[in-house]
C-alpha cells in the first residue's frame, strides 16, 4: 500500500512539471519584417542556435529571440513543416524560392533534419540540371575566366553529358 | 586558481593538437556553415564535376580536402583512408604518410630494425 502511494506521488510529481514546463516557457521569435512569433520550447529544441543561446543564459518566462535573416512567411513555413513531422509531400508543395529560403534558414539555425530534407530536396531538384540553370537557381555569378571554364570542362567532358533540358 | 586555468590551457591544446594531427577523429558536418555544402553533399558523385564549374566558390567547396573526407564517409559510407604506413627498407623504419595533410608527417623511428623474416 505505502509503495503504492509513493508511486502515485511521483506520477503526479511528473504531471505537474509536465504541466508547469509547458505553462511557462515561451519563446518569443521576431522576424526580419517586425512580426512576433510566440513558439513553445519543445519546437525551439531543434533550433540549436537558440537553443545554445537559451542554455548560455537563465531562461526566463519571456525570451525574445531575433531572427534578422528570416522572414514571417518562412518561419510560418518552418512551423508548418515542424508541425506536420517533415513530411515529404509538404516539402515538394513548396516554391524553389521558399525551398532555397528555408535551406539557408535551417543551415543558420543549425536545425538537422530540416536542413537534410531540404538539401536533399534541392540536390535532387538539381542534379540533372545545366551549369547555366543552376547558376540561375542559386544566383551565383560566374566569376570564372572563358579560358578557365573552358578549360574546367575539358577536364571532365563526360559530366556534361545527359543532362536535362529546362 | 593559476594552475587551474593553465589546466584548461593545457587540455584545450591537446584537444585541438588531436583533431589537427589524428585524421580519424570524426570531423562533423556543422564545422562548415555553408547551405551549399550541405546540399553538395548530397548530390551524386558523378555531377560533382559539373557543378564545380558553377564559380569559384563551389570548386573550392568540392575541391577542398575537407568536403572530399566528408563526402567519402558520409554519403558513400566508407571507410575513412587515414594514411599509408610503409617500411623504408633503405632506413630500416616505417614511414606513415597520412592522406589529409601532406605537409605533416609523422615518422616512427625504431631504433632496432623490424623483426620481420622477409625484410632480411
Amino acid at each position: 500500500m505505502g509503495e503504492r502511494g509513493e508511486e502515485w506521488e511521483a506520477v503526479m510529481l511528473r504531471k505537474a512539471e509536465e504541466e508547469e514546463s509547458k505553462a511557462v516557457k515561451k519563446v518569443k521569435l521576431v522576424t526580419s519584417d517586425g512580426v512576433t512569433m510566440e513558439v513553445e520550447i519543445s519546437t525551439v529544441k531543434e533550433m540549436e542556435t537558440i537553443q545554445a543561446f537559451m542554455n548560455a543564459t537563465d531562461t526566463d518566462n519571456s525570451i525574445i529571440f531575433p531572427l534578422p535573416k528570416v522572414s514571417s512567411h518562412i518561419l510560418s513555413r518552418i512551423m508548418e513543416l515542424m508541425s506536420g513531422e517533415y513530411d515529404q509531400e509538404l516539402v515538394k508543395r513548396l516554391s524553389h524560392e521558399e525551398l532555397k529560403e528555408i535551406c539557408m534558414v535551417a543551415n543558420y539555425l543549425n536545425m538537422k533534419t530540416l536542413l537534410h530534407l531540404t538539401a536533399s530536396a534541392i540536390a535532387n531538384l538539381i542534379q540533372n540540371k545545366s551549369v547555366e540553370f543552376v547558376r540561375h537557381f542559386f544566383n551565383i555569378i560566374n566569376d570564372f575566366t572563358p579560358e578557365e571554364e573552358v578549360q574546367l570542362r575539358k577536364t571532365h567532358e563526360w559530366a556534361f553529358e545527359g543532362v536535362d533540358e529546362d | 586558481m593559476t594552475l587551474s586555468k593553465c589546466w584548461k590551457w593545457i587540455v584545450k591544446f591537446m584537444q585541438s593538437f588531436h583533431q589537427t594531427s589524428c585524421p580519424c577523429a570524426s570531423a562533423s558536418v556543422e564545422l562548415c556553415n555553408d547551405a551549399l555544402f550541405e546540399i553538395f553533399l548530397r548530390l551524386p558523385p558523378e555531377v560533382l564535376p559539373r557543378f564545380s564549374t558553377l564559380n569559384k566558390q563551389s570548386n573550392h567547396i568540392i575541391n577542398s580536402p575537407f568536403f572530399q573526407t566528408t563526402y567519402w564517409t558520409h554519403t558513400l559510407g566508407l571507410p575513412r583512408i587515414c594514411g599509408i604506413v610503409y617500411f623504408q627498407r633503405k632506413f630500416h623504419q616505417l614511414q606513415f604518410n597520412p592522406m589529409f595533410d601532406k605537409e605533416k608527417y609523422i615518422m616512427i623511428a625504431f631504433e632496432e630494425p623490424l623483426q620481420a623474416p622477409h625484410l632480411r
